[in-house]
């Protein structure tokens, strides 16, 4: 008996600290192709996988690292990347580099308060330096930040995901109060940055 | 004593991860005038593995003129589950016959394979197919909104389950996502009660298997 309990003991610690360190649901669900909620012009993009983002770095905030391709959940929510430090670029909107706005989001705590990979998104300013390797692995592309924006976390904000009017990046982590209700933050920052070079 | 202690504790902490790591539990559905297991006539008893038909070979494909089990046939009139007495309503966990069932994960259309399409004409489950006419949903009557929602976009304020009827909300305007959730702070407590508990628990256990080991070998 106290064998088992040694065993299943571990096994739920095992879990747990996964969990709580390492593995984080995003939810995303599997988009049939036949269904369009997604752009077909998005779905499109499959096939050039050269110039997909692979990694990103951020000098000023010790970022580097691994990039994902998330899509979109259940609920109809671009997905979070499945852990705390990898980022997760929105495969169905624009490719970093390319025109229009690329969307990659990171989470900014643990589950048990640890800081993740944006913790310290909010302390970019503008000027400051964004790196977007892609897995072709030319010279990455160079980003600056111009500007960033809190919303509201079911905030409908096209203009995060559809504006082409530059080759743009948008950031996003979760930021403001973690609400039981909600099961989320408050708040969502957007950290925007422009193409340079 | 330690032992019954320590078991007690176990248990606790059993039922809580349970608790916080379980799925929601499957159900079966089933018609009563079907053999057990089954919904129609159509495919293989869940319970038995036996074909639906009552035949040694089951039947496959729906009957002519149906998309689904539910309904009647629109060119010979009979039940499209092949009983005296049509299916009428969905099958539980489904809001038409797309997709699969939030209960049982199985077809919402009754068959072998989910219809994960829309019928053409059809921007959602709501309402009727601007070119045939005949519901979207699949059933037998057009729906107005799904319950909790009062547009075919985002998900149901009741059930959380997407308001187009799909696998996937519609998000509005259509084709921009919402914001990610990305902050895992709300599970804090929990994992860090999961964490301490079975880590108390662990160590209790292997120090008293240890002691057990050492008893022995004196």
């Amino acid at each position: 008996m106290v064998g088992l309990v040694a065993v299943v003991s571990l096994g739920i610690f095992g879990v747990t600290s996964a969990r709580t360190f390492w593995y984080a649901p995003n939810g995303e669900v599997i988009v049939n192709d036949s269904i369009s909620v997604i752009p077909q012009k998005a779905l499109a993009k499959e096939n050039q996988p050269s110039s997909y983002p692979v990694r990103l770095k951020i000098p000023k905030i010790k970022v580097d690292a691994k990039i994902m391709q998330v899509g979109i959940t259940k609920a109809g929510n671009m997905a979070a990347p499945s852990n705390f430090s990898d980022v997760g670029w929105y495969k169905y909107g624009a490719i970093p580099g390319e025109k229009g706005s690329a969307v990659i989001a990171g989470h900014v705590d643990r589950g048990a308060k640890f800081p993740a990979v944006f913790k310290r998104l909010g302390d970019l300013k503008k000027g400051d330096e964004i790196f977007v390797e892609t897995a072709e692995g030319r010279d990455p592309i160079r980003f600056v930040v111009t500007g960033a924006k809190l919303y509201d976390y079911d905030a409908q904000a096209p203009e995060v995901f559809l504006e082409d009017n530059d080759t743009l990046l948008r950031l996003i982590t979760c930021t403001g109060q973690f609400v039981k209700k909600y099961g989320t933050h408050d708040k969502r920052l957007v950290v925007t940055a422009v193409r340079v070079g | 004593m330690t032992n019954k202690l320590l078991s007690l504790v176990f248990l606790g902490v059993l039922v809580f991860g349970v608790f916080a790591l379980s799925e929601p539990v499957n159900v079966e559905a089933q018609v009563a005038s079907s053999p057990p297991g089954c919904n129609s006539v159509i495919g293989y008893s869940s319970t038995t593995g036996l074909p639906c038909n009552g035949t040694s070979t089951a039947t496959l494909t729906f009957l002519a003129g149906c998309t689904s089990i539910i309904g009647y046939s629109s060119t010979t009139g009979l039940a499209c589950n092949g009983g005296t007495t049509a299916t009428i309503a969905f099958l539980p966990g489904c809001t038409s016959v797309i997709g699969y069932s939030s209960v049982s994960g199985l077809p919402c259309n009754g068959g072998i394979a989910a219809q994960t399409a829309l019928f053409p004409g059809c921007t959602s489950v709501v309402g009727v197919s601007t070119m045939t006419g005949l519901p979207c949903s699949g059933g037998t009557t057009p729906l107005s909104f799904l319950p909790g929602c009062t547009s075919i976009y985002g998900v149901s304020s009741i059930n959380g389950l997407p308001c187009n009827g799909l696998a996937v909300a519609t998000p509005f305007p259509p084709g921009v996502p919402g914001l990610p959730i990305t902050g895992s702070t709300g599970n804090t407590l929990e994992n860090l009660g999961l964490l301490t508990a079975s880590g108390i628990l662990a160590l209790l256990s292997i120090g008293i298997l240890a002691r057990r080991r050492k008893a022995v070998l004196q």
